[in-house]
């Protein structure tokens, strides 16, 4: 059930020069699962800004950040104790059920803070006995986050840079060089086109700039197989099959 | 006993309250937030005879006190929406609605004015001829005093209900419009529609908006909206349904002392769903520290 209510900054941390780290505790009566978002009422921001969850406890959300413009800047500076009004939860999330039966090689593939969503469907999959392959994806070194957490979840994590100083060099879409028998993948346009370009069963999560986030201003649609869909409310999951490329 | 209630001509509102086009889909998605029959009505997505599937990506963006839209009338076409949305707003609404109706020539626009206004769901068709982010149809006819009148003229001789006609704030005189559309046999005009503009990344030197230009809303965009609701309101004799930048109790009663009989909520419902309940349980408050009982004393106070 979606509603809108305020949660205090528990923790606001850089993670490196452009991502940072929130985590958000408030009242317990809320649910969220892997791949949904919320979306965060910014003090002198009149849109609301969604944000993919990265992960939750009963009481806390955390989430994934990078500068991109005034709104996340804002947030950039915020100190913990800060109020924010959250509208949650939103959209729909991974849909587990969809991975068929005996997959053995199931694929987790993020880039940039594409690894949010990926972080929080990593620990959930594991949490329900799958053994999943993580491919993380950066420009460079300096750009890089969250390869401890990952790594604690005790997955396979694979990394990429495009640069080359960090892992692989390249995208994280080389980690389908030893093909999955599925795959989840959030990131960038171009890596998400170059995952449904293989014709591989999987699922992706898009992302857009957005008016409301549930379903009402058609500001986030994109055509697919089966017509015009809405990123927040029909997404921001889809199903690699329905991609029109 | 605070008397709430507002008429359109011979439809009796409980409130003046009006989710605005495009700001609140069908109804539905709001219908699991709270219960719709609190409001007065509320207006419909922008719906025309064909389904359209809208404008390209990015059609939002973040300005100062407002946003920038460039949807462009997106919305399953008029039969889907008698035959599908209809009956399930129905099952969680049991007032009239107004249908916003759009189109790219007269012949689409008389075609779902036709089959929509014949619905006994629908109390008023809002003839939206102000949509900027259409190429053909929409802000092309209600920029011209004779467009606007012929097209009102047209669907006027199909239209089973009101037939409000919904103006744009992109001219140089609102006024003469808007008594074209009376003299055309309009029942009502509601305005204003966004504004034409746009917004630029400085990095990049481009349009944010992929159709370059887009619908600006929001409280940015009160003040010229109260102005041109104003104006408006003292060039014709039949309702005048304001809107633009709404988000408070105060800001119905701004409007309503400007000359509007109800009032739209709009691009506030995307960022506080609940924000027309919010208004509507708060008026009574607004008019017993006014001094009245009646929200219909505080029209035209401003006039």
């Amino acid at each position: 059930m979606l509603k809108t209510a305020d949660f205090v900054i528990a923790k606001n941390r850089a993670l490196n020069q452009n991502v940072y780290e929130m985590v958000l505790t408030g009242a317990a009566d809320f649910s969220v699962a892997a791949g949904q978002f919320v979306n965060l009422s910014l003090p002198g921001k009149f849109l609301r800004r969604p944000f993919g969850v990265c992960d939750y406890t009963a009481d806390s959300i955390t989430l994934l950040y990078k500068v991109a413009g005034g709104g996340t800047a804002d947030m950039a500076a915020m100190a913990a104790g800060t109020v924010l009004n959250v509208m949650l939860p939103l959209g729909n999330g991974f849909t587990l059920g969809a991975i068929p039966a005996g997959t053995g090689d199931v694929l987790l593939a993020a880039g940039g803070t594409g690894a949010a969503p990926i972080y929080c469907l990593t620990k959930t999959l594991i949490e329900r006995g799958f053994r999943p392959r993580v491919a993380l994806g950066f420009n460079g070194r300096d750009d890089a986050f969250y390869l401890a957490e990952f790594r604690a979840l005790a997955a396979d994590v694979e990394v990429y840079s495009v640069s080359g100083e960090l892992g692989e060099k390249g995208f994280p879409t080389r980690a389908l060089e030893k093909e999955p028998g599925y795959y989840f993948a959030c990131g960038p346009q171009g890596m998400l086109d170059a995952f449904a370009g293989t014709g591989l069963p999987g699922q992706l999560s898009y992302e857009s700039r957005m008016g409301c986030g549930f379903g009402v201003c058609m500001g986030c649609t994109m055509v697919t197989r089966k017509g015009a869909r809405r990123i927040c409310a029909d997404g921001p999951v889809f199903l690699a099959e329905d991609i029109l490329l | 006993m605070i008397n709430l209630s507002v008429k359109l001509n011979d439809w009796t509102l409980k409130n003046p309250v009006i989710p605005a086009s495009g700001t609140f889909g069908y109804g539905l998605e709001f219908s699991m937030l709270y219960d719709l029959n609190v409001l007065g009505a509320f207006s419909t997505k922008g719906t025309t005879w064909e389904p359209r599937v809208g404008n390209p990506l990015p059609r939002i963006a973040e300005t100062a006190s407002g946003m920038l839209n460039a949807v462009g009338l997106q919305n399953p076409g008029a039969q889907a929406v008698k035959s599908l949305y209809f009956p399930a707003i129905r099952r969680v609404f049991s007032d009239k609605l107004i249908v916003n109706v759009g189109g790219h020539d007269e012949e689409s626009y008389i075609k779902a004015v036709e089959l929509l206004s014949d619905d006994p769901i629908v109390g008023a068709v809002e003839l939206n001829i102000s949509c900027p982010n259409v190429k053909a149809g929409g802000m092309a006819i209600g920029t011209d005093a004779g467009l606007a009148a012929g097209l009102t003229a047209a669907v006027k001789k199909v239209c089973r209900c009101q037939l409000i006609v919904k103006l744009s704030p992109n001219v140089t005189d609102i006024a003469a419009i808007a008594r074209a559309a009376e003299d055309a046999g309009a029942d009502g005009i509601s305005l204003i529609n966004t504004l034409l503009g746009m917004a630029v990344d400085y990095r990049t030197g481009r349009p944010i908006i992929a159709n370059t230009y887009a619908g600006h809303s929001g409280g940015a965009i009160k003040p010229v909206a109260l102005r041109m609701v104003h104006q408006v309101a003292k060039a014709v004799k039949i309702p005048v349904i304001g809107m633009g930048g709404v988000e408070t109790a105060e800001d119905v009663i701004e409007f309503m002392s400007v000359g509007a009989t109800a009032v739209m909520v709009g691009s506030k419902n995307l960022t506080d769903p609940f924000v027309c309940k919010k208004i509507i349980e708060r008026l009574p408050s607004v008019l017993q520290e006014l001094g009245t009982d009646d929200i219909n004393t505080v029209r035209g106070r401003a006039l």
